[in-house]
């Protein structure tokens, strides 16, 4: 048994949709969030194994938005249909 | 079998050239000069315009922002948008086809392209070929010019966030740490990518702002429209287009403009500059192709009114400017423009707040005086280090006790400080009038009175010094706040530990 992929849309398309999105709400989220939360304060409060620098703590930051955006809209694109996986045998 | 590319034809825009594109280039050698000059503008002492995110603050000019100030940051982008509606409303893609850093940089790409691999002809005919020397040795210098221009790109934007000249230096030594390094690379990749080899298909199929330009464009706004009604039948005498196809082999985004207006067009217009050209050369009117209003093109197939008169005269310049839609953007432009215009100028420096410490309401502590605490929040928004000053008003005999003498705020410093103010009893009527000293009189329990700041900023002090020295010019900014001052609950004579320190006093 396999699960298969199947694109309604051209790749390219797809591929476009799930991540641009979430880049620009990513950038967005981490102004709102790092203009209220110094990351240097943030490791004292979170049980964060190791020192960070600030440009490490707004780019982590970036990439976690980003990645939490970019499975926000790859479900979007699933469950409107774009997407769709199915198993063959 | 699916390719992660949309099955995509390579275009090869035709040069060409023309008022419109003189504009174009001009609008976007003025997009490059800003981005790529910007960061290296110098401000009394520091870079112009940095956005210093390890230092947590902005500089833009003469104005600091602070991380506290970030709904100014997100009222402009509001503002930013708003303007991009005002103006598609107004003239169509404008932003898209003039300004547009995509539109921008694949120009310059292209150019590049142009440089090494010759005209669209030529570039077609090298990729169709078998690879041979010359064709290695043109497209390897390409790619080195595009990756040069690329990694420029990078390193200006991660300029504009840690001063540039320093990033540039540790560039150059290898110096970097691992975070800039990788934010260069980034964005170098990304423009690499985007510009050099995604171009046309970013608009099409990534940029937002092209799928609901549909909602801001209507029958008035600008677009560019082929006339339908004068070109056709096309190589006929009866109609004016002679299907030289120029316009289609100069499009950037591969498109046949006389098929209407299409979601592809980015409105740079380098299809009329095309037409123009080819009209004047077979002796025919100009303007063929044109910026036009929906309403206002005869009949490009998308709207049969246009035919009639009375429409065509509703689409004149100034009912174009001044419809509803362009109104009520342009009011709530200037609305928002104006508000932050006064919040910006309005910003308080230096900002107080005054929080009473809720575990006990006062303290006796030294014979005959009343303590009260309070925890002070002071934040200094000036782009210099201040030296503050506390005093009291309204509270007679009143002084400050600082628990730390740290009286000095460095620029973006929120700093909380917890004080204790101290006056003295107030006398019970009795003892005021046996006393020969006169005692203050507090009207009320709890007495309202005002904690004030006064900031003396050091640059300004430095620079002006004999301002400084007179003591009456030195004080910048000031703040203050009412809050409420605790005496003991009785202040009559059968309070014994009162009048009893009191008489020890006089």
């Amino acid at each position: 048994m396999r699960i298969k992929v199947i694109n309604t849309q051209p790749w390219f398309t797809i591929i476009g949709a799930a991540v641009w999105p979430p880049f620009v709400m990513a950038s967005i989220a981490t102004m709102l969030f790092f203009s209220t939360f110094d990351p240097t304060e943030l490791q004292w409060v979170a049980t964060f194994p190791y020192a960070l620098s600030r440009t490490a703590g707004y780019s982590i930051g970036f990439f976690g938005f980003w990645l939490l955006g970019i499975s926000c809209s790859s479900l979007t694109l699933m469950l409107s249909g774009a997407i769709k996986v199915k198993q063959t045998q | 079998m699916t390719a992660l590319y949309k099955s995509h034809e390579k275009i090869y825009p035709r040069e060409v050239k023309g008022p419109f594109q003189t504009v174009r280039r001009g609008a976007g050698a003025s997009v490059l000069m800003l981005y790529f000059l910007l960061p290296w503008f110098q401000w009394q002492g520091r870079q112009a315009v940095l956005f210093d995110l390890e230092q947590r603050e902005f500089h833009i000019f003469t104005i600091t922002f602070w991380p506290q100030d970030f709904f100014l940051l997100a009222w402009l982008l509001i503002i930013a948008a708003l303007s991009l509606f005002l103006i598609t409303a107004i003239a169509g893609r404008i932003w898209c086809g003039y300004t547009c850093p995509q539109t921008v940089w694949t120009d310059l790409f292209l150019a590049i392209e142009r440089f090494t691999e010759g005209n669209h002809r030529a570039r077609r005919r090298m990729d169709q070929q078998p690879l041979n020397a010359n064709t290695v040795l043109r497209k390897t210098s390409k790619h080195i010019l595009w990756a040069l221009l690329a990694l420029w790109t990078g390193i200006t934007f991660v300029g504009y966030f840690s001063p540039i000249s320093d990033v540039l230096n540790r560039a150059v030594h290898f110096e970097l740490s691992a975070w800039y390094s990788f934010w260069i690379i980034f964005y170098s990749l990304a423009t690499y990518t985007n510009a050099g080899y995604l171009r046309e298909q970013v608009c099409q199929y990534i940029c937002p702002y092209a799928r609901f330009q549909s909602a801001m464009l209507d029958k008035q706004s600008m677009v560019i429209a082929y006339d339908q009604q004068r070109g056709e039948p096309r190589r006929s005498t009866a109609g004016d287009c002679v299907d030289c196809g120029i316009c289609v082999s100069v499009c950037p985004t591969g498109i046949d403009i006389r098929n209407g207006l299409q979601y592809e067009c980015i409105g740079c217009a380098a299809c009329i500059d095309g037409c123009n050209d080819v009209m004047k050369k077979s002796n025919r009117p100009t303007g063929l192709i044109r910026y036009s209003t929906e309403l206002n093109s005869k009949d490009n197939g998308i709207n049969q009114e246009g035919n009639n008169p009375k429409h065509r005269d509703r689409s004149s310049l100034f009912s174009t400017l001044f419809r509803p839609r362009v109104v009520v953007y342009l009011a709530l432009w200037t609305l928002l423009s104006v508000c932050f215009i006064l919040f910006l100028v309005n910003r308080p420096l230096l900002t107080l707040d005054v929080i009473r410490d809720r575990s006990a309401f006062f303290y006796q502590t030294a014979p005959g005086y009343i303590d009260n605490h309070f925890l002070l929040k002071l934040a200094n928004r000036h782009r210099s280090a201040l030296h503050i000053k506390l005093s009291t008003e309204n509270l007679s005999g009143a002084m400050i006790h600082l628990r730390r003498p740290d009286k000095k705020l460095k620029p973006g410093e929120l700093l909380q400080l917890p004080i204790t103010v101290r006056a003295p009893l107030p006398m019970p009527p009795h003892a005021s009038q046996n006393s020969s000293e006169k005692a203050p009189e507090q009207s009320k329990n709890p007495q309202p009175f005002y904690i004030k700041v006064e900031g003396v900023s050091e640059i300004e002090a430095l620079s002006h010094p004999e301002k400084a020295r007179s003591e009456s010019n030195r004080i910048l900014y000031q703040q203050k706040r009412e809050t409420l001052f605790w005496f003991p609950k009785s202040l009559t004579p059968d309070y014994s530990d009162s009048t009893a320190l009191n008489k020890q006093r006089i």
